[in-house]
């Protein structure tokens, strides 16, 4: 009797559990279309409204870790800098051209080595009362040479001349024909030279953006107020509140809940959630982040063209997107990022094939079994893959050697100078520059007299000729030719595969139905300037 | 009784200088320079030696504890190396949230705990007894997370009760106490209902019940009051724990607590931050071991002798 009792209490409380977890909610799907450049812009026409809500809410993943826009590069920075900061230029999310910022014109030197920038007067920065002007540009110039989030993008520039409060000279040392996409970078956002002189720690936080940072709680939320003096448009919301939600469930739950406008980042098993919920929209667009097989061309093994060609051939990344994203990405064999100019779409394909990645190794002169390689990951879906390349590997007579780690301590591997590491998976997410992208991730520069590799160069790749190519196609002037330029060099990179390119993902948005006005843009760094939820 | 608190207070100067040495030798160890993390990709040797000098990182172990201790000494827990912001600020910042929701969580706990523990040892293998028992065997088996996601969908998607996470307000803190109140509620029963069977045979109990006195005084004055030692004990550990952060509630509920800002700090490699918020966490942890310990000598007369001697 006791023990039936006992049974019958156990399957009550199991049907209760099960019936609380049962709760399944209803979503709707609306996708936006992307533009050619991948980004989803929704335009909003201001004049067709007269109110907008107040407050906009958007559950983010990761925190803000600075305020500073020359002291980090993440995703989530980049986007509380496009709302509090301006760049002297952007970049039109529609059709990647440089247009207008802080600076209201141009005009470049016929040399193409000096710029001479033209602004608005009566600028203000955001606290009201600091006037901006050109000296300020030459200030955060000068500043961003001494950090090492910005300085590569200001490394050509050799004189900076203030002509008068609104016009300024930057002269170049080469004609560097991504100079203007480098300045559009939010690491190069204007910062005042006042407000940094007198509060190093909160000058920064100030710029001349739509937005001002009005209360920042870490770990928490950070929210910004709309800028009432703008000089152009202002924001149709009032405030924005970045919310943290580490939890990507419960960030989903609070958008559903109508606790929070945006959630950033779904879990790719939750979408039919949001697709199925007709108060909400799901916004996708392919993401432009390179996912690929860090490969440190100096270590024994690695070193040997037909070893890496081998990986290669043995990458089987369909099963990667599958394990990786739930399936939700593309495979990728370019050595930049999709989307930028120079990415040459008729590339020769290493297409997943274990018999040639056995005759490369033979080629190698590698027997089977010889060769161990650790492969670092920092994250579960990056595991996944490694767990695909493992099984594949172990097929042709390679054992990989999977290396779990923090982000922290894989970070401090691949950025130590002794370099010890043999393979990683990694990404590349600044896809705003193609030289900016190979002169990092494969370019050398000779320091002390030896060729020693760029900061993103996770290859280690030194190799003269290849930099000539970098350099040569920077300062050429003639599009159609620089574009072959950049051709030419991703068929080299093809030949020697200092890197094996794995895959990209999707960028999963969802949004209240009403939410418009955001440019989503497949780097991840969305902007929010004029994000409202018009009331009328 | 005076002296014997002031001893355990003056206990704490070594308490927390080795709790401090004990984080910077495991910090020292773990993988991962920080300078690597916090610097930029491209930066140069130069810069990073700038960057240790700035961040207080040359030296040897002992060097820097030092350092360390002459400015926790002031008052001073050094500027996180992420966020540039006065450790001791963000800590403070974050206190008040751990100190609300641990203890709303203990008056979950406790609250559910004394009454299920109490009632399963008056009726022992009664339904009441297997109840009790069951409830405190899903509470200790359910996963925090599990049981938070279950209650955000119910409460605050479907009913609309609360909010599904962040800090607005008591409402916020409701979900959150109830995750991991129910886990500690489970543990507490068990004990609660131990220590009650223990003492409910004792003679003096009889005796009670053979003078006349109520059922009802019986258990609530001779046999509780006789029962709680070992649950303050419990009580004292488990308060401790969740003073050190509930990491998985504090995440599911987005509360901005010193559990997640720990965590996170250790993921970034943020030593000032992890080794000022361990200090005051300890700080913290052994102040409530002393309550505790003062609350066993009002409870119990033959400890606060001890003590006096």
């Amino acid at each position: 009797m006791f023990k039936k009792n006992h049974m019958i209490l156990l399957l009550v409380c199991l049907m209760f559990v099960l019936s609380l977890s049962s709760f399944q909610l209803g979503f709707a799907q609306d996708e936006a279309p992307a533009t050619a450049s991948g980004a989803v812009i929704q335009k909003v026409d201001l004049a067709a409204h007269s109110a907008y809500k107040d407050t906009i809410i958007i559950g983010v993943a990761n925190d803000i870790t600075t305020l500073d826009p020359q002291a980090s590069n993440t995703d989530a920075n980049m986007m509380a800098f496009e709302l509090t900061h301006e760049t002297l230029v952007q970049i039109d999310p529609a059709t990647n051209e440089i247009i207008p910022g802080l600076a209201e014109s141009w005009e470049i030197s016929e040399d193409g080595l000096t710029f001479t920038f033209t602004f608005p007067e009566g600028v203000m920065f955001t606290d009201g009362v600091t006037p901006f002007t050109a000296n300020d540009v030459k200030y955060t110039y000068d500043r961003a040479k001494d950090s090492s989030f910005a300085s590569a993008k200001v490394s050509d520039v050799v004189d900076i001349t203030v002509i008068d409060d609104t016009h300024i000279s930057i002269t170049l040392s080469r004609a560097n024909q991504e100079f203007l996409l480098l300045m559009a970078h939010k690491g190069m956002s204007i910062l005042s030279e006042a407000l940094c002189t007198a509060n190093a720690t909160e000058g920064p936080w100030v710029g001349t953006g739509l937005f001002a940072v009005n209360e920042w709680l870490p770990g928490d939320n950070i929210s910004f107020v709309r800028n009432e003096n703008y000089r152009g448009t202002v924001a149709p919301t009032k405030k924005i509140v970045f919310k943290l939600f580490k939890e990507a469930s419960t960030r989903l739950i609070a958008l559903q809940a109508g606790e929070i406008d945006v959630c950033i980042d779904p879990s790719t098993i939750d979408l039919d959630y949001i697709k199925n919920d007709a108060s909400l929209n799901l916004i996708q667009t392919p993401n432009v982040v390179l996912l690929y097989l860090a490969v440190n061309n100096t270590k024994p093994g690695l070193d040997n063209v037909h070893v890496r060609k081998a990986l290669a051939y043995a990458s089987d990344k369909i099963s990667m997107v599958e394990v990786g994203f739930d399936g939700m990405g593309t495979p990728h064999n370019n050595y930049i990022n999709s989307g930028q100019f120079g990415l040459k779409k008729d590339i020769a394909v290493y297409e997943y094939d274990l018999e040639k990645a056995k005759a490369e190794l033979e080629l190698s002169g590698f027997k089977p079994g010889e060769l161990t390689f650790h492969v670092m990951t920092d994250k579960e879906y990056k595991k996944n893959m490694a767990l695909v390349l493992q099984a594949d590997l172990s097929q042709i007579g390679i054992n990989l050697v999977i290396d779990e780690m923090e982000t922290a301590a894989l970070k401090s591997v691949l950025n130590d100078a002794a370099l010890n590491y043999e393979l990683c998976i990694y990404q590349w997410t600044d896809a705003d520059g193609t030289d900016f992208t190979v002169r990092n991730m494969y370019g050398s520069s000779i320091k002390d007299g030896v060729l020693k590799k760029n900061g993103s160069n996770r290859a280690v790749l030194t190799d003269a000729a290849l930099n000539e190519m970098i350099d040569a196609a920077l300062v050429e002037q003639d599009k159609a030719t620089r574009e072959q330029m950049y051709f030419d060099i991703e068929d080299y990179l093809n030949e020697i595969v200092p890197i094996v390119p794995f895959c990209t993902s999707y960028i999963n948005i969802g949004t209240g139905k009403d939410v418009t006005g955001a440019v989503w843009r497949p780097t991840a760094k969305h902007d929010y300037r004029l994000i409202c939820v018009p009331l009328d | 009784m005076y002296r014997y608190i002031l001893k355990r207070l003056l206990m704490l100067i070594p308490v927390l200088l080795g709790v401090a040495f004990l984080i910077f030798a495991i910090m020292d160890v773990a993988a991962g320079d920080p300078v690597y993390s916090i610097a930029g990709p491209d930066a140069t040797e130069e810069q990073l030696d700038a960057l240790r000098e700035e961040m207080g990182l040359k030296g040897t172990l002992l060097e820097r504890y030092v350092r360390y201790i002459g400015n926790l000494v002031r008052g001073d827990l050094g500027t996180s190396y992420v966020t540039k912001l006065d450790v001791m600020d963000v800590y403070m910042q974050r206190l008040p949230n751990t100190l609300k929701l641990a203890i709303l969580t203990m008056v979950v706990a406790v609250g559910m705990a004394i009454p299920l523990g109490v009632t399963a040892a008056v009726h022992q293998n009664s339904i009441r007894d297997t109840v009790s028992m069951v409830l405190a065997l899903l509470g200790l088996s359910m996963p925090n997370f599990w049981l938070g996601l279950l209650l955000i969908m119910f409460f605050s998607l479907k009913l609309g009760w609360f909010p599904t996470g962040g800090n607005q307000g008591f409402r916020s803190i409701v979900l959150p106490a109830i995750t991991v109140g129910a886990g500690l509620a489970a543990l507490m029963t068990r004990t609660t209902r131990s220590s009650m069977l223990d003492v409910i045979r004792q003679d003096y109990l009889r005796t009670a019940r053979a003078k006349g006195v109520s059922e009802k005084n019986v258990i609530q004055k001779h046999a509780l009051k006789n029962a709680l030692i070992p649950i303050i004990t419990v009580f004292g550990v488990q308060f401790s724990n969740v003073l050190g952060g509930s990491v998985l509630a504090e995440t599911v509920f987005a509360w901005p607590g010193v559990g997640r800002l720990v965590v996170d700090a250790i993921d970034q490699r943020d030593i000032p931050t992890v080794t000022g918020a361990l200090v005051l966490t300890t700080m913290l942890v052994t102040l409530v071991n002393l309550l505790v310990d003062i609350i066993y000598a009002y409870v119990d007369p033959r400890i606060k002798a001890q003590y006096t001697k």
